[in-house]
């Protein structure tokens, strides 16, 4: 039960949020929407990893 | 697993997913996302011995196993539906998690479809 998963996702959100109120109150709105779509897309890489882990144990497991 | 682990942790992403709520809404998804991922895979061993055990006992008991099998299949699928359209109504969006229940449903009624005609032609044979 790897659960730093979890953990991993919570550091990089609350990152973001930070990151972004820096960039928005120093002006830089753009840089601001860039780090926090970098920020979703490195959650929602390691999210795809664990959903095709699902997907396989799930296929094995039912027996498709 | 220890149910109690799986407890816990539910309550702390729930937590967390409520913290990040405020900031970023997008993370929040993605946290309950991996906490249904990783508390699948903390029964998937339980479900593994289910499914071992029924095996033997049909076989022992001589029951066809493709009933077991299309059993699991329906319990695989009906899960994975679940989980998908629970997603989709945290993120608010009902109409998907709708249409993700209606494709379980057709789907799941397709594979029932074996189990239907077997018990149709035992019928018709018991009458006739």
């Amino acid at each position: 039960m790897d659960v730093d998963l979890i953990f991993q996702i919570a550091a990089v959100g609350i990152l973001v949020a930070v990151l972004n109120q820096l960039l928005v109150k120093s002006g830089r709105d753009e840089q601001a929407m860039m780090t926090t779509l970098a920020g979703l897309i490195v959650v929602l890489m390691m999210i795809v990893n664990q959903i095709n882990n699902l997907f396989d144990t799930v296929k094995t497991t039912f027996g498709f | 697993m220890d149910i109690f682990k799986i407890i816990l942790l539910g309550i702390t992403v729930t937590i967390l997913s409520v913290i990040l709520k405020q900031y970023k809404p997008e993370f929040a998804v993605q946290i309950s996302i991996a906490a249904g991922v990783i508390i699948f895979f903390a029964i998937s061993d339980l479900l593994k011995d289910t499914y071992l055990f029924l095996e033997n006992l049909t076989q022992s008991i001589g029951i066809d196993i493709l009933y077991i099998n299309i059993l699991f299949k329906i319990i695989g699928i009906s899960y994975l539906c679940e989980f998908a359209s629970a997603i989709c109504n945290d993120a608010g969006e009902s109409a998907m998690a709708i249409k993700i229940n209606i494709a379980g449903k057709v789907t799941l009624l397709y594979l029932s479809l074996p189990i239907l005609e077997k018990l149709l032609t035992a019928i018709s044979e018991v009458t006739l």
